[in-house]
């Protein structure tokens, strides 16, 4: 019996949960890359076995003391990063016979920071152009975290730097969060009220913008054609974030029902034409 | 190429290049890429029996490659050269395919090598890039001049200049010195209106400076402001309101 013959040209979509091929803490039958429990722990062989590189302030202040630098910190960085990538992960050197090639990650926190020193206003600028040189010819990708709060005037206005620095990233994404922003009543009534708790918990903590998608070798973000949530703009990039316990879930915002979840849709006993009263719309 | 026709169209330019040893200045945004047009002046001029000269402070040649071979050209084949000015590092291990031809570093030695090409149209894709790695307003205008001397130096073939920035409030000082310098101006924004899935920004093309100087050189010459839809292998030019999922 074909009830929904509309959808028989459509592509089955499998209701049971297939195999997983995730590791490092994924859930079975997920996806991988697109589930990660936070809470779960990396075995402390896998860190041993791993190649781990870490810079901390100490070592970088360290480092970037040296007249070489100057103080300059980018610079030591940018170093650092072009050894990294020359002991293994350079596209213009052929790889060795027997090596293996592998991927090198690279994770810089705060950039832009007070704790990054650099010799003008402008050293910022000149790193991410030389990183994104490095990055160009290696087996490497890099993900940074810019504070841009830092960097807005005494309006909240952002200062020009920030629109430049976006620029000179392939991708940019923005976490906007709610935290410490102006909350309706009905938020703080239901962070102050126990029995809501429930209800609170289902709230977003912020919005995710995405202001670019990496352009490599096409002229359009392939990532975007294959994403289910950034369909294309207009009212879809709508997208929010929720920081749970276990997960860090970013879906589509929807605004919320009017009145909230818990207010009666349905009229109780002794409202509405049922109970007698008359009716005020009846004519 | 038949994806920039509607666009050739638009500006009156038969053969789908300005005239002969005129600059275009064409400004983005982070919503709005300028580079979508480059395939468009990259395969007019080849197509044409000229010679393009590439300069690229954002993109390796692959990038460039790939995006050619996508739209049907292939830039091995035809008079294209390629200037790395992203690296300064010894690229001769890559492959011959993807290996630049020459690669900026002293500004003096670009410009000789540049003068001793044949007449090309020079393509400087992410001008502004010079300013991020601190280059004084004044110096990036002087490079932008002394090729725009070099270019229109040139006669027995199609020449010109075509240089993509971004415009923000950091090359602004810049965005306007190369306008005052440039006969065409290609200002890429997006919708005023918000994004769109079929749309994917605006183009208003302007007369610059030099052009409103040339008495009636203008008059051939007609502004005009059209929407764009890019896609993996097109890019669809049309005038507001006219784009094929609306019609």
């Amino acid at each position: 019996m074909k009830i929904a013959w509309r959808y028989q040209s459509l592509p089955r979509v499998s209701s049971s949960e297939e195999p997983g091929r995730g590791t490092g803490g994924a859930a079975p039958g997920a996806p991988f890359c697109e589930q990660f429990d936070l809470t779960s722990r990396i075995p402390a062989a896998a860190i041993d076995n791993a190649q781990i590189d870490i810079l901390d302030a100490d070592a970088l202040a360290r480092m970037a003391a040296d007249e070489r630098y100057g103080g300059d910190t980018y610079r030591c960085v940018l170093d650092k990063i072009a050894a990294l990538i020359d002991a293994g992960y350079s596209s213009l050197k052929p790889a060795a016979p027997d090596a293996a090639r592998g991927i090198l990650r690279i994770e810089l926190r705060s950039l832009g920071s007070g704790l990054w020193r650099g010799s003008d206003s402008q050293s910022i600028l000149r790193f991410l152009h030389g990183l994104r040189g490095l990055l160009r010819y290696s087996f490497a990708t890099c993900v940074a975290s810019f504070p841009s709060h830092l960097y807005e005037d005494g309006s909240g206005e952002r200062m020009p730097v920030v629109r430049r620095v976006e620029h000179l990233c392939d991708a940019v994404v923005e976490l906007e969060s709610f935290e410490g922003t102006h909350a309706s009543p009905a938020d703080i009534v239901a962070r102050q009220t126990r029995a809501k708790a429930g209800a609170a918990a289902q709230d977003y903590h912020g919005f995710v913008h995405i202001h670019k998608l990496p352009r490599l070798n096409s002229l359009t973000a392939s990532v975007g054609r294959l994403s289910l949530l950034h369909t294309g703009g207009g009212s879809a990039n709508n997208l929010a974030f929720r920081l749970r316990r276990k997960k860090f879930c970013i879906e589509t915002y929807h605004l919320p029902i009017e009145g909230g979840v818990g207010e009666r849709r349905t009229p109780a006993e002794g409202h509405g034409c049922a109970s007698g009263r008359p009716d005020p719309l009846a004519f | 190429m038949a994806t920039y026709k509607s666009l050739s169209a638009g500006l009156n330019w038969a053969s789908g290049l300005p005239p002969s040893g005129t600059t275009v200045v064409v400004a983005g945004g982070l919503e709005a890429d300028g580079g979508v047009v480059l395939p468009h002046f990259v395969s007019s001029t080849l197509d044409g029996g000229g010679a393009v000269v590439l300069l690229s402070f954002r993109h390796t040649l692959s990038h460039y490659v790939h995006i050619m071979r996508k739209m049907g050209v292939a830039l091995s084949q035809r008079s294209f050269t390629f200037v790395n000015g992203l690296v300064a590092a010894d690229l001769s291990g890559l492959p011959a395919a993807t290996r630049p031809h020459f690669t900026l570093r002293e500004w003096p030695e670009f410009f000789a090598w540049l003068a001793a090409q044949p007449p090309s149209v020079l393509l400087i894709d992410g001008l502004c890039a010079l300013l991020d790695l601190g280059h004084p307003c004044a110096a990036v205008v002087g490079f932008f001049a002394a090729c725009q001397r070099i270019v229109e130096d040139k006669r027995g073939g199609q020449s010109g200049l075509v240089a993509t920035l971004l415009a923000d409030d950091f090359s602004e000082a810049l965005a306007r010195a190369l306008i005052r310098r440039a006969h065409y101006v290609f200002s890429f924004e997006g919708l005023a209106t918000g994004a769109s899935s079929d749309v994917s920004g605006q183009l208003t093309v302007a007369p610059g400076h030099l052009l409103c100087q040339v008495p009636d050189a203008a008059r051939g010459f007609k502004p005009a402001l059209l929407h764009y839809r890019v896609a993996d292998t097109t890019v669809q030019f049309f005038s507001p309101g006219q784009s094929s999922t609306v019609l």
